[in-house]
């Protein structure tokens, strides 16, 4: 494909089949017009769980699906002659015609060799990518220059499947910096095996709610078995998943301390990209809960949701920037609002102001907040269009190790957009247990929505 | 008026539907037969319903014994306290199984309470069977289908079209270790055990060799048990109680979900439709298959995808209502779509459309 002026309207759809998922997102620039936006599908695979393997699940199933996408964004996407033949339309103007598509199907999806075939059988007009290892490589460690982090860690947390992947730069004495990469994953091969997993003593250890064993085991099985896709309203269900994803992140950590040792400790300039169906499920604050105390977090760490998997549909294509060969999208699209996480290594005393802090803009006055022990508080910034200036410090010998007292950082709504902070003002060392029933006391205390 | 409301209002999501019930216009299976049974059709012959396709040699089971039970075993070292041998003949009073309790101080016996031959064909699964008399069964035909192979090793080879319905969990799968446990195929007749909705302890005196039984809306493991004594190949279940399934160690497929969890009428009267028919439990595939083109779903081709919401069927994920099917009537818009739902007990309410399930009844 020729390389694309930074001012032709350009189409692109990027497709990403990941846990029993269909993403798909069409995006759209018109550099002249400072046009560009994204469209977004999901389509849940997981009804056909069972025909994935088989001759349900072919090329019919693309023909379908891409005759159904054309409605959905209101785009013409594909000609069918008399012989129902599909091709895909040239890209002519917005609405009509696309430019390429790039369909990447994650390597733990099941079934994947049946539903790479069917894609084959379906096209070759396709460009088709495996993310596995190699890939995420790739992917993590362009993002974390092109977004000027030193330490960038990739959380992708499937209900099967665990991973984590973190490049961090080490800086040479000559100036030269060499990336230092490492893949961590706890992965579970059946359905039987994900369920089992709550007979786990250590699950126990962090669960807190009133359910009897039976119901459990009951309300657990019928959730992997069925995985709706919002749990918002079940409560005992979200405390489950939040269990599950703290005792499997805790163990990614057990199994892998060497290479997570220290991340958000190291550099001012580290970063996590969280992504997956469980954080879909359990929203940001509860899976930061997870992941803090799973993976034992401290430090100053921007976090991004990339909820709809957009930085890994087209963040190759950001990176490469005006190189970029399907293309060229800027970062407001991409790259979602960030939240901050702000982990000191010590609290002792409760009851008192841990951090401090202010939010101001040219539009919105200058907003106080603060966050007392043993809060783990999120802090939503006001919506801003101008630049938000936030400033804040710790109280009362709360303190990240190797860093300042005071912690300040500028929102910018085109670049990076912080919506949110998170900060765990919890006494350490964190203690779950011995039951469920403290457990619930102490989340109970733990949670503080603040609003600045 | 009728109204339609487009994929645009799935909140800009395409969704697919479960089909309840998959056809299949080719699929093909196998009848295992034995050196003893005299096979009745032949390579490339076509097959009716009501063919005799083979005359099968059979001992009729006299009794059965569950070895957990009678002399405490775990079911997995069955075959360790048995006291005779496969194919034995045994008369009344010999001890068939035998085990040594208190450090040694008393010994738990089984006696063989008439003459017979010892079967271990089901010791695995910790039964211990004495079989009487032989009988000869004609085995006839309960499906149209091509016959396209017949020997010994893959047995009688038959192409048919066939409906498909999910099994969510078997139980055995647990201990399936090599590639040819997973192939593992059950064969049977398909039967029910009373309505489909009540709650039963005990099954009917008959006798279940060769069947594939539905118990209904909840398996409780008395209910296993006896029809495992009266030799049932496999239970299938609307909902159990997941520890007893995972405890209980006999082949078991649960088609609802786990607890007490709401049974649909509409589901269990369309398993009825497929009472009589032969029934293939598939464990690699998770599926039962019904070869029953008698008894055809008159299904109309309505693709995969969600096109209209309105009027569509649903069942429920929410732990409310867990399981209950419902039609969709009117669409709440918003980030998160909200359905008006008319459920199966002729209540209306409104769910989280993240929270059902789009079905194809």
């Amino acid at each position: 494909m020729s390389k694309l002026s930074i001012f032709e309207k350009n189409a692109y759809i990027s497709i990403v089949i990941k846990d029993n998922g269909i993403w798909t997102h069409l995006a759209y620039t018109d550099h002249n017009a400072s046009r560009e936006y994204i469209l977004s599908d999901y389509t849940d695979l997981n009804s056909l769980r069972y025909r994935l393997d088989d001759m349900i699940f072919t090329k019919e199933f693309w023909f379908e699906y891409f005759n159904n996408l054309e409605k959905i964004f209101s785009w013409n996407i594909v000609d069918k002659n008399s012989f129902a033949i599909f091709t895909f339309r040239k890209f002519k103007e917005e609405g009509d015609g696309i430019n390429g598509i790039r369909i990447a199907i994650d390597d733990n999806q099941h079934f994947f060799d049946k539903i790479f075939q069917s894609i084959r059988d379906f096209s070759n007009d396709l460009s088709l990518r495996v993310i596995n290892d190699a890939y995420m490589q790739s992917l993590i460690e362009s993002l974390a220059d092109r977004l000027g982090y030193d330490d960038l860690l990739y959380v992708d947390m499937d209900l099967y499947d665990f991973s984590l992947y973190r490049t961090t730069n080490i800086y040479q004495k000559n100036n030269s910096v060499k990336k230092l990469f490492s893949k961590s994953k706890l992965g579970w091969n059946s359905d039987l095996s994900v369920i089992d997993s709550i007979n786990d003593k250590r699950f126990e250890a962090f669960l807190a709610n009133d359910l009897s064993d039976r119901e459990i085991t009951n309300y657990w099985s019928n959730f992997i078995l069925d995985r709706p896709l919002d749990i918002s309203k079940e409560v005992s269900l979200l405390d489950l998943v939040r269990a599950y994803a703290t005792i499997q992140n805790f163990s990614i950590l057990r199994d892998n301390r060497q290479k997570l040792e220290q991340f958000g400790n190291i550099y001012q300039k580290t970063a996590m990209i969280i992504s997956g169906y469980i954080p879909n499920l359990l929203g940001k604050y509860t899976t930061l809960l997870a992941l803090t105390d799973g993976l034992e977090l401290s430090g100053e760490i921007d976090c991004f949701f990339d909820n709809e998997l957009r930085m890994l549909s087209f963040g190759k294509s950001y990176t490469y920037g005006i190189n970029s060969t399907d293309i060229i999208l800027t970062k407001k699209d991409i790259i979602p609002h960030i939240t901050k996480l702000l982990i000191p290594n010590s609290v002792k005393e409760t009851n008192k102001i841990m951090f401090a802090g202010y939010a101001e803009s040219v539009e919105i006055p200058r907003t106080e907040f603060f966050v007392l022990s043993p809060k783990f508080s999120m802090i939503s910034l006001p919506p801003h269009r101008e630049k938000l200036i936030v400033n804040g410090s710790w109280r009362n010998g709360a303190r990240i190790n190797n860093a300042k007292n005071e912690i300040s950082f500028i929102s910018t709504p085109e670049s990076s957009y912080y919506d949110s902070i998170v900060v765990d003002a919890r006494p350490r060392p964190i203690i779950y247990g011995p039951d469920a029933y403290s457990n619930k006391l102490k989340l109970q205390q733990w949670k503080d929505d603040n609003k600045a | 008026m009728h109204i339609q409301i487009n994929l645009n209002y799935n909140n800009g999501k395409m969704i697919i539907k479960r089909k309840v019930f998959e056809k299949y216009e080719d699929y093909t299976f196998s009848i295992p037969y034995s050196s003893q049974d005299r096979v009745l059709v032949n390579k490339g012959s076509l097959v009716k319903i009501g063919d005799d396709i083979l005359k099968r040699k059979d001992n009729i089971v006299k009794y059965s014994f569950y070895l957990p039970e009678q002399i405490g075993t775990p079911v997995e070292k069955s075959q360790e306290y048995v006291a005779c041998i496969d194919g034995e003949l045994v008369t009344q009073g010999t001890v068939i199984a035998e085990r040594v309790i208190a450090g040694g101080l008393n010994v738990k016996k089984l006696l063989s309470p008439s003459d017979g031959v010892i079967d271990l064909s089901r010791i695995e699964k910790g039964y211990l069977d004495i079989l009487g008399e032989e009988v000869t069964t004609n085995i006839k035909s309960s499906f149209n289908g091509k016959i396209t192979d017949v020997n010994p090793v893959d047995g009688i080879v038959v192409n048919s079209s066939a409906h498909a319905f999910d099994i969510k969990l078997i139980s055995e799968v647990y201990n399936l270790k090599s590639d040819e446990d997973f192939n593992k195929k059950v064969f049977g007749e398909f039967v029910f055990l009373g309505d489909g909705m009540d709650l039963l302890l005990k099954a009917e005196d008959s006798d279940y060799h060769n069947k594939i039984v539905f118990v209904g809306k909840y398996l409780h493991t008395a209910l296993l048990h006896d029809l495992f004594n009266k030799g049932a190949s496999f239970v299938l279940t609307y909902s159990m109680d997941y520890r007893d399934f995972r405890t209980q160690g006999l082949p078991v497929g649960v088609l609802g979900g786990f607890g007490e969890i709401y049974t649909s009428g509409k589901i269990i009267q369309a398993l009825r439709n497929m009472i009589g028919s032969f029934a293939i439990v598939d464990y690699e595939e998770s599926q039962i298959f019904f070869l029953n083109e008698g008894k055809n779903l008159q299904k109309k081709n309505e693709g995969l995808f969600v096109h209209t919401l309105v009027n569509s069927t649903i069942r429920s994920l929410s732990l409310a209502n867990y399981g209950m099917l419902g039609t969709v009537c009117g669409v709440e818009e918003g980030d998160k779509p909200f359905l008006k739902v008319k459920w199966e007990n002729n209540l209306e309410g409104i769910i989280n459309i993240a929270n059902v399930e789009f079905l194809s009844l």
